[in-house]
């Protein structure tokens, strides 16, 4: 250290253990401790899957019931065993992976599009409250339109391909990223901000070091949101018309009545959705800071 | 209040403060004024002070006295309308970052980042290579007894902990100058001891100069060379009081001996009349 002006000395002992030394019991006493949060945890967990799985064998209950005495037609409801049937019967067939890789290439790319320039665009609104007064109007009218409602104008103009299903997963990823990106930045703490200033941070680094860090779980957050909409606008978009896709899937099966298949196609969108969340959800656990969260 | 009470310190083996490394900050015939709603409001009218190198200087006063926009004229974050801020005699006209450091009421540490580095935030800004900053910032950690949670998340700090985290980020900068605005009001009683003490073992070592903002009769009489009392709005000096109280100082027991404790309440009542008087005015 230059100049050394503040002479050294020792650090007074009576601050605590190490944090290291905390989860591993080195007495008996502590081993007791230890033994006693991981027993809760195991209970914990033991009746988290134990509910859940009892939830799971009443829908399937309720819903072979229901059909079984009549109360709803099998038609309309078909049952879970010729569900289980479709769905490995779809699985079999290359038309169907051939339509889980379109609406998934798809959701992929407005999410990955559509997240893009929701984050430029929301860290230039943040950082210049003038443009972001002057776009305002026309992102809440924009914002505003039930985008699935634009898909057959986005196939009027793009075709039957991917690219109007992937402008209209990216219109609606956009705006969840652009608010999300905006709430995270304008959230940091005016005292951060203020020392910030005071240890005389360019706009640069006050981006680079507070802002985009403090944003970045508002940010995943937003991320996590956009996949599950991108899905769902692919979907719609495939619904209104495609020339592949699960959308599309789904329609064919539910003109001829094949109740069994269209709830496997329903199933298999549901799967598509849940995997760019897990690949999401992994990015939350590598990018976020702050207590774990419940999601 | 010339008396000047003679008291034994206990701890007299400890070092004198050697040689001063402070920097003097003289305000000349201050006036500040911003919109507050619709009306201009005067923080700060026709203030003079000046504080040699090394002092401790406490500033009281009632809220809104202008105490917070002095600091940040200090500190070159807010520039007066009419008058000069010196520092070494030079104009304040950008932020005096190189001098002074700033250390305010809560902490402003970055949750994301270890105590460590957060340590190393005004380094970083500085562009100190890697090496040297965990160099410093693992001596200043070890010097505020914090050696042990380097890589700690800061939200697993207690709140004392927290704040000797900042005031290890504010030491790293080797400032001339600190800038205090209440930085242990956040604090339970017993722990806001034991932070003012280990800073005050800190600063009797350095001579820096420090300015410290405080609601606190107490703590102003117990760690300040000097104390300003500011009126309320517009903000003007009210009285400027010398606090004769030797250093080192022990905060932990300060009322053990006798003198002390008679000359702190001496001084507290002369402050209360003093805050008691500049209301009356208002």
């Amino acid at each position: 250290m230059s100049g050394n002006r503040l002479v050294n000395q020792a650090p007074p002992a009576s601050f605590g253990m190490a944090p290291s030394t905390y989860l591993n019991g080195t007495s008996d006493f502590d081993q007791a401790i230890v033994d006693e949060l991981k027993q809760g945890q195991r209970r914990d967990q033991f009746w988290t899957i134990g509910i859940g799985l009892a939830l799971l064998a009443l829908f399937l209950l309720v819903w072979y019931v229901a059909g079984e005495t009549g109360l709803v037609k099998r038609i309309f409801i078909s049952d879970p065993a010729s569900v289980a049937i479709a769905i490995g019967n779809l699985l079999a067939e290359q038309n169907t992976w051939r339509a889980v890789f379109a609406t998934l290439m798809a959701a992929i790319f407005g999410l990955v599009i559509g997240s893009a320039l929701g984050i430029a665009s929301g860290v230039l609104f943040a950082r210049i409250p003038t443009l972001y007064r002057a776009a305002r109007p026309f992102l809440t009218i924009f914002n505003a339109f039930p985008r699935p409602a634009f898909a057959p104008i986005f196939i009027l103009w793009f075709g039957l391909g991917a690219a109007p299903k992937i402008a209209v997963a990216i219109s609606i990823v956009y705006f969840v990223l652009v608010l999300n990106t905006m709430a995270g930045i304008r959230s940091v703490d005016a005292d951060v901000r203020f020392l910030a200033k005071s240890l005389g941070m360019s706009e640069w680094q006050l981006f680079t070091i507070i802002e985009l860090p403090h944003a970045m779980p508002t940010i995943v957050a937003g991320l996590r949101l956009g996949a599950v909409y991108s899905v769902l606008g692919v979907v719609v978009s495939e619904i209104v018309a495609a020339n592949e896709g699960l959308g599309q899937l789904l329609v064919q099966y539910t003109n001829q009545f094949a109740i069994a298949e269209s709830f496997a196609s329903l199933a298999l969108m549901a799967i598509v959705a849940i995997v760019l969340d897990s690949a999401v959800s992994l990015l939350q656990k590598r990018l976020s800071w702050g207590r774990p969260s419940e999601a | 209040m010339s008396a000047t009470i003679a008291y034994p310190s206990d701890r007299s083996t400890m070092k004198q403060p050697t040689e001063t490394t402070g920097v003097e900050i003289s305000l000349k015939s201050i006036r500040h004024g911003f919109m507050h709603g619709d009306t201009v409001v005067h923080p700060v009218w026709d203030l003079d002070l000046d504080i040699p190198a090394g002092q401790f200087v406490c500033l009281v006063g009632p809220s809104g006295c202008g105490k917070t926009t002095l600091l940040g004229m200090v500190a070159g974050l807010v520039m007066p309308k009419q008058g000069s801020v010196m520092i070494e005699g030079t104009q304040v006209e950008k932020p005096s970052s190189e001098s002074v450091a700033y250390m305010l009421a809560r902490d402003a540490l970055l949750p994301w980042l270890s105590a460590q580095d957060n340590v190393e935030l005004g380094l970083r800004v500085r562009g100190v290579p890697k090496a040297e900053r965990r160099k410093i910032s693992s001596e200043w950690l070890a010097r505020v007894g914090l050696a042990d949670f380097k890589s700690s998340s800061i939200l697993r700090l207690s709140q004392g902990m927290r704040q000797r985290v900042a005031i290890a980020r504010t030491l790293a900068l080797e400032p001339r100058c600190i800038l205090m605005d209440e930085p242990f009001a956040a604090l339970d009683a017993q722990t806001r001891v034991l932070v003012q003490q280990e800073f005050l073992k800190l600063w009797e070592k350095s001579g820096t100069t420090v300015i410290f903002v405080t609601h606190d009769l107490s703590e102003a009489i117990l760690l300040g060379d000097r104390i300003i009392l500011m009126s309320t709005r517009p903000g003007r000096i009210v009285s400027d009081i010398k606090v004769d109280l030797p250093r080192p100082r022990n905060l932990t027991a300060p009322f053990k001996n006798q003198g002390f404790a008679q000359y702190h309440e001496q001084l507290a009542d002369r402050l209360r009349d003093e805050v008691a008087a500049a209301n009356r005015e208002a």
